[in-house]
């Protein structure tokens, strides 16, 4: 019987949800955060090498541009198309390749070799691009590089992408937005439209409200979470360890939203509450940002319990053995949030009666 | 006959103020008792603790024979419940609130096309509500309160501000409910609907049930047994009242109407308002 009613609020709130603004928004938040994470930080802070060849032979170098990751290859059918295309900054590099170039290298004659730099190319692309062609030449005439280069970072993390980085960030904002909005807003909207109020004069009691809210929010919440980490790449191999991590963070976070739905009367009350509370829930992110802060305050957020986790396990490749403590404790937070959800809910009811 | 509902000792309060104080009642199957009040009186507060919504101070309520806790999902699958605040959900349409609520009831086989029909809202079902006038939400909000043929029907203020052609289908569907058994609680403070409607009426100001009776009785109670009678027209108008208990009450009526000249007769017993300010002190518009 309970959970017949339970299903039918929730089928209630999807017929409701999908005609809600607010919901869209939390459907199309992946794709809309992934696009801009593209778009700022791959096109801006990541840029691709982009190299345009035109080549009269079979040269070997242009074989072995094809093959190496990391770059953007484009083939020009003439040399005024190659010109053409770096006077657009379609490229950052030209390189005109004649027929015979290989051999020409082979018996040491020393041909010309034309690069073409486009004027608004980014310089780092111009010195990584031609260095990745002198490169290949040196490999083409066989001869060896005079020292041996040894690469090293020069920060704590490994190498890791400007927009790799941000992902647990991402993520967090999805389980904010998603695992805390979704529940909150439903049950404050009802509360507004005084829907909850005929609710309760039916069989159905407040915790089957808040256990359908929770448990759609849990899933949307979940599903938005692998969207985005999907889109951006960053499933990592380990998708169990990833379900167990985010269904941990959505615990809590639906807590929140549960305890901030049942506390705010309307929506204006709701929103203020999102804004003066969130940051603390975001907190631990200010952490990574800043290595040098004494890393034990994260702790005390109840947030960074699920975050160093997803932090671990998609960009240092950490194990679920690695995290299930943290996890644990994250799960226990997600319990004490909702069991005090069950007063709560008694002064709303009451609150609403009156 | 068990009362449908029973209500002892009733009492709420907000804080300080005594919303209800120590009221009891009953409401017997096909029976519809009118909650006559002013604003404050306490009206939608007794309807709130009945309905479980708020849980009383003191007192007990019976509803069917169980009692009533403050959330008991078998009893309130029996009950129906028309709000004064129109809560719908304004993005469904009319025929998807019914059937959501069909749905938390565990109805099967629920007609939503024929309770659609009954309060007139065949042509506009599948409409959304935020596109229905008050008339029409209101006519809606009393389909979903009988989703359930429920066997007590609390109504808050139905008619509060509609049209004549709305109001009528209401007053009709309550009747409709009344006559195949429903125990019906009214509260309202039009005293020409409680009149209409209701088998008893009962006279709550401040907090206090004052009287629990029929309309009839109370009239006779508090009324005179008298018709004032205008006789004549234009500056030979004149009235003349005659007491019905009089003994040549019927002589003197019959003597008037062979005159020809009468125009008019009409009943001077009191309304429901006249009593209640009489009982209560105060009127039913404060």
């Amino acid at each position: 019987m309970r959970i017949r009613r339970v299903m039918s609020l929730i089928s209630g709130d999807l017929r409701l949800g999908f005609r809600s603004p607010v919901i869209l928004w939390i459907l199309i938040m992946p794709f809309a955060i992934t696009f801009l994470l593209q778009v700022v930080f791959v096109a801006l802070f990541d840029p691709v090498p982009r190299i345009c060849i035109h080549d009269s032979g079979e040269s070997s170098i242009t074989m072995a541009l094809e093959s190496t990751e990391g770059i953007r290859l484009y083939r020009a059918e003439s040399p005024e198309e190659l010109k053409e295309f770096i006077k657009n900054n379609n490229a950052d590099l030209g390189l005109l390749i004649d027929n015979g170039f290989d051999e020409a290298v082979r018996d040491g004659l020393k041909p010309e070799l034309e690069f073409y730099f486009s004027g608004e190319s980014l310089v780092s692309n111009r010195i990584v691009s031609s260095l990745l062609v002198l490169d290949l030449l040196r490999e083409m005439e066989e001869s060896e590089t005079p020292v041996e280069v040894v690469l090293r970072t020069g920060n704590r993390d490994e190498a890791i992408p400007v927009s790799r980085k941000l992902i647990p960030a991402v993520v967090l904002f999805v389980l904010i937005v998603a695992g805390i909005f979704v529940p909150a807003f439903m049950l404050v909207e009802e509360k507004e439209h005084g829907t909850l109020r005929a609710l309760l004069v039916t069989p159905v009691r407040v915790s089957d409200i808040l256990l359908s809210k929770a448990l759609l929010g849990f899933t949307m919440t979940l599903a938005m979470c692998f969207i985005t980490l999907a889109l951006n790449g960053a499933l990592s191999g380990r998708p169990l360890a990833l379900l167990a991590t985010i269904a941990a963070g959505t615990v809590v976070c639906n807590g929140i939203g549960l305890i901030y739905g049942t506390v705010a009367g309307n929506a204006k009350t709701l929103y203020t509450l999102v804004k003066s509370l969130n940051i603390l829930l975001v907190g631990p992110i200010l952490f990574y940002l800043f290595p040098g802060w004494p890393q034990w305050i994260a702790r005390i957020f109840p947030t960074y319990w699920f975050i160093d986790p997803l932090y671990s396990i998609t960009l240092k490749g950490a194990e679920f053995s690695d995290v299930r403590f943290k996890l644990a404790v994250a799960l226990v937070i997600g319990i004490l949030l909702f069991l005090a959800v069950v007063p709560l809910s008694r002064r709303m009811k009451r609150k609403l009666a009156e | 006959m068990n009362p449908a509902l029973l209500v002892e000792n009733l009492c709420f309060s907000y804080g300080q103020l005594k919303a209800v104080q120590g009221i009891s009642f009953h409401l017997n199957p096909g029976e519809i008792l009118g909650f006559l009040g002013p604003n404050g009186a306490g009206k939608s507060t007794t309807i709130k603790m009945l309905t479980g919504q708020l849980t009383p101070d003191t007192g007990s309520i019976h509803i069917l024979g169980n009692e009533m806790t403050h959330d008991d999902p078998e009893v309130q699958a029996r009950i129906g419940v028309c709000f004064e605040e129109k809560n719908l959900y304004l993005n469904m349409t009319g025929r998807e609130n019914l059937k959501f609520f069909s749905r938390l009831f565990g109805l099967k086989n629920f007609d939503a096309d024929a309770l659609l029909s009954r309060v007139d809202l065949t042509q506009r079902a599948d409409d959304r509500v935020s596109k229905y006038s008050k008339g029409m939400r209101q006519r809606l909000m009393m389909a979903r309160a009988v989703i359930n043929r429920p066997d007590v029907l609390f109504l808050d203020e139905p008619t509060d501000g509609l049209d004549p052609v709305s109001s009528r289908t209401i007053r009709n569907i309550i009747r409709d409910q009344a006559e195949r058994g429903a125990a019906v609680l009214l509260t309202t403070h039009d005293m020409w609907e409680a009149d209409e409607l209701s088998n008893r009426v009962a006279f709550l100001n401040e907090g206090k049930l004052y009287t629990v009776d029929t309309p009839e009785n109370l009239k006779m109670k508090y009324g005179t047994r008298s018709v004032k009678v205008q006789l004549g027209s234009g500056s030979q108008a004149r009235e003349e009242t005659i007491e019905l208990g009089a003994e040549d009450a019927g002589d003197r009526i019959r003597d008037l109407i062979n005159s020809g000249s009468v125009m008019t007769i009409h009943t001077e017993e009191a309304t429901l308002e006249d009593i209640f300010i009489e009982i209560t002190g105060r009127g039913l518009d404060v």
